[in-house]
């Protein structure tokens, strides 16, 4: 008796775990509700004829068989996907390098510097794409005027079937001021002792940039590197603003085909089998990723 | 027995542990988050209400805001003390209307909707819109009083759907002093393709290789993307058959129309490249070349009738009479739009909703929004330190009393040459063809249709035949599945 009145009805662990899922619940409430719910609607979604309006009605694997044998769209939105995300992202990778390259040099003034090229990349896109359309218009555009300053004239850069793409990688480009911070903190992380050690072995520039500086930013150009693969699948807001899929379905992305059947052409279950396809090709896309790693990413405690 | 300690008090209590705050703040959080999953959601709990009748019941109206509407508004809550509006915007809506459509099929739609008449058709077979045809009845209202289009763009199996609020058809402008210039009769506009093929190239200007003025470019407005259609019909094209089931946009007419835009600009326009150069400057811009004085002839709409009258520079006129094709010589030829109320069919306040929607079309609303107009066209031209007194066409109503109101009141005191270029835009409604009829049950494919193949064939990705029947195929399957689910259903 003296035992059981003493001792607590909970233990601190017990209590502390209870606390720590009173404070987890309001998340996981909102995650269950508006992420996994839906997601799992959607996959349900897939195999249904749904307009929104109308009750959904099942039709079993037709929208996916539709969509590999009867869509030309599917196949030619993937393929204007997958040329943005493999020109874009090898861009974006370099270009965010090569600016943390620069901004990681002790130079007076060199806040000013960092903060101008990260500024683009929080500017609201939809903003930073109508002030594109400007720039790219063909006529008097920033572009075009500058290249004819100098004799050249410029493409009709989002009226073009060649170009439209292309201008919006270099609007996109604009943008890199997020993960070149990133690579700069990485730079910054990179202990000065070995950069001093390879000097003492008689490594030039180069080859300090080449045997220190890049094993030891691999991690971080390998998260650049699939955080941009995942976003530039979904690209959208700027094909939507800019060129709405146009000149000729030039820029109709995934995405923005996607939206076009769900929300334009109120299909939503096939608009939803296609979003599916798109997290399958996608998630297969980051392992092989993760798979490639080992050959080239530099993990310090690893090799400890 | 514990008593509750105000939060001062709990802030200024000392020994308080962090485990016990944790504690405390989770269960308030948890707490909050379990009453709040409990209280309904406040405009379903609004519209459940049955208010008393004196007091105002609020609807919610997704309109465009702006200050022309919310000045009409204010009106209409003074004329109606027992009716607040709670104004949102539609959202983009011309060839679609997603927002709405989402609202509706969550029974979270507005009580009252503004609704281009592009899609209607195809919503209104999918039940997006509540039939008020037994409103028209108990009120007398009769749709003779209405114009004749509209209502038939609005009718879906014998039902209407919706009020018609304001109409527009396609029109032709030109450049009177350009004429002038070129040696053309600047009273008579072209009136077939011909005329504009000897027309244009006396009215482009060149400078060393480079076109600074055209004559005429078929691509006109900039960013508009339905084109095509009044080329084609200029030819004899029409989109579909008189069923509605077979869409006919891959039919000689329709070729020989996109061949005829594709020809006019590889002529008389330096080729695709320099005239969407060119047109690319203005999309998405308050001002198009026309109103610039950069282009001599345009195929536009009969609103910017009014609107070119902001420009002093401009000495322009114009017809609702479109400029045909050889074969089609002597053809009254035009199509007709325009915006509509409608009511949700989910909503319980109904009857608010339509007086909301027979205001709104009625002569007090032409009066109202007329009042508006002009003190907001009075204000723009002492912006922009315009000459003279301003020319106010607004936007003409569907209801014909409504119309009479504006033509009375502001259409008669318009100078001459605004007053007869609005004479002719009515009567080109006459002959007009509804876009409702037009696009039919599949109405946002062919929109796009229509974009996809002037696009394609303008940048000579597929030859104008392959350019239509790629569009015609994506409509007709559309419009297959949409009367199978129809029938079905």
């Amino acid at each position: 008796m003296t035992n059981a009145r003493s001792k607590p009805r909970f233990t601190n662990a017990a209590r502390e775990a209870v606390t720590c899922y009173l404070f987890l619940l309001p998340w996981a409430i909102g995650f269950l509700a508006f992420v996994i719910g839906p997601v799992a609607a959607s996959f349900v979604l897939g195999f249904m004829d749904y307009e929104i309006v109308t009750p959904a009605r099942w039709v079993g694997l037709s929208n996916y068989i539709e969509l590999f044998t009867d869509d030309q769209r599917f196949g030619m939105s993937m393929g204007n996907t997958l040329y943005y995300v493999l020109v874009f992202v090898p861009l974006h990778v370099l270009v965010a390098t090569l600016l943390a390259l620069l901004l990681n040099q002790k130079t007076r003034g060199i806040a000013v510097y960092r903060t101008l090229f990260y500024v683009p990349s929080i500017v609201p896109i939809v903003a930073g794409a109508i002030l594109w359309v400007w720039i790219l218009q063909p006529e008097w555009g920033l572009i075009n005027s500058t290249l004819r300053s100098v004799g050249i004239e410029g493409p009709l850069w989002l009226a073009s079937l060649t170009w439209s793409k292309p201008a919006l990688i270099l609007m996109a480009l604009w943008g890199s001021g997020a993960a070149m911070i990133i690579v700069l903190a990485g730079l910054q992380g990179v202990p000065q002792h070995l950069y001093e050690a390879a000097e003492i072995d008689g490594a030039n520039r180069l080859q300090r940039f080449q045997h220190v500086t890049v094993p030891m930013l691999s991690p971080t150009l390998f998260f650049i590197l699939v955080l941009s693969v995942i976003a530039s699948f979904q690209v959208f807001t700027t094909a939507y603003v800019m060129t709405g899929g146009g000149p000729a379905e030039s820029t109709l992305f995934y995405m923005l085909y996607l939206y076009r059947r769900a929300f334009v052409l109120l299909d939503m279950g096939y608009a939803a089998s296609m979003a599916w396809i798109l997290f399958v090709a996608v998630l297969a896309l980051t392992l092989v990723q993760f798979k490639l790693a080992s050959r080239w990413v530099y993990y310090e405690a690893e090799q400890s | 027995m514990k008593k509750f300690s105000s939060a001062a008090e709990t802030g200024t209590r000392e020994g308080i542990s962090r485990r016990g705050f944790l504690k405390n703040s989770a269960a308030v959080a948890g707490l909050a988050l379990a009453a709040s999953a409990c209280v309904p959601a406040g405009p379903e709990a609004a519209g459940d209400m049955a208010a008393p009748s004196e007091e105002p019941v609020d609807i919610q109206i997704w309109w465009r805001i702006n200050p022309t509407t919310e000045g009409v508004l204010q009106v209409f809550q003074e004329q109606h003390p027992v009716i607040t509006v709670s104004l949102g915007d539609l959202g983009e809506a011309v060839y679609g209307t997603p927002k709405y459509v989402t609202a509706v099929a969550a029974g979270k739609g507005p009580d009252v909707s503004y609704q281009n008449r592009h899609t209607f058709r195809q919503f209104a077979s999918r039940n997006l819109y509540r039939p008020i045809e037994d409103l028209l009845e108990r009120d007398n209202l009769d749709k003779g009083n209405f114009m004749a289009g509209p209502i038939a763009d609005l009718t879906w199996q014998g039902t209407l759907y919706g009020l018609p609020h304001t109409a527009g058809t396609r029109y032709f402008f030109w450049n009177r002093t350009h004429f002038e210039e070129a040696g053309l009769d600047p009273d008579v506009g072209p009136e077939t393709w011909d005329d504009i093929m000897e027309m244009a190239p006396q009215l482009n200007k060149v400078e060393g290789d480079r076109i600074v003025r055209y004559g005429f470019l078929p691509h006109f407005p900039p960013g508009l993307s339905d084109q095509l259609l009044i080329y084609a019909m200029e030819n004899g094209g029409f989109s579909q058959s008189e069923d509605g089931r077979t869409n006919l946009i891959n039919t000689d007419p329709w070729v020989e129309a996109l061949e005829w835009c594709v020809n006019m600009i590889d002529e008389f326009g330096g080729g695709n490249a320099a005239a969407s150069s060119f047109m690319e400057g203005f999309a998405g811009q308050p001002v198009d070349p026309f109103a610039q004085g950069q282009v001599s002839m345009s195929s536009y709409g009969n609103w910017m009738i009014g609107r070119y009258a902001r420009f002093p520079d401009l000495d322009y006129d114009g017809t609702g009479q479109m400029p045909v094709s050889a074969s089609m010589e002597g053809a009254q030829v035009n199509w007709s739009c325009g915006w509509t109320f409608v009511i949700d069919p989910n909503t319980e306040l109904v009857e608010q909703g339509w007086e909301f929607l027979q205001w709104v079309i009625s002569e007090e609303y032409v009066r109202a929004a007329g009042t508006v107009g002009l003190a907001l066209e009075k204000a723009e031209w002492e912006r922009q330190q315009l000459p003279g007194e301003p020319i106010f066409a607004p936007t003409p109503p569907v209801y014909q009393p409504a119309m009479q109101v504006m033509l009375d009141e502001y259409y008669s005191v318009l100078p001459e040459r605004q007053k007869i270029m609005m004479e002719r835009y009515l009567d080109s409604e006459t002959f007009a063809v509804g876009c409702g009829e037009i696009a039919g049950l599949a109405a946002a494919e062919l929109w796009i249709g229509f974009k996809n193949a002037w696009e394609s064939a303008l940048t000579k990705k597929l030859t104008p035949q392959e350019a239509l029947d790629a569009s015609h195929a994506d409509v007709q399957k559309a419009l297959d599945e949409a009367w199978e689910n129809l029938e079905s259903s």
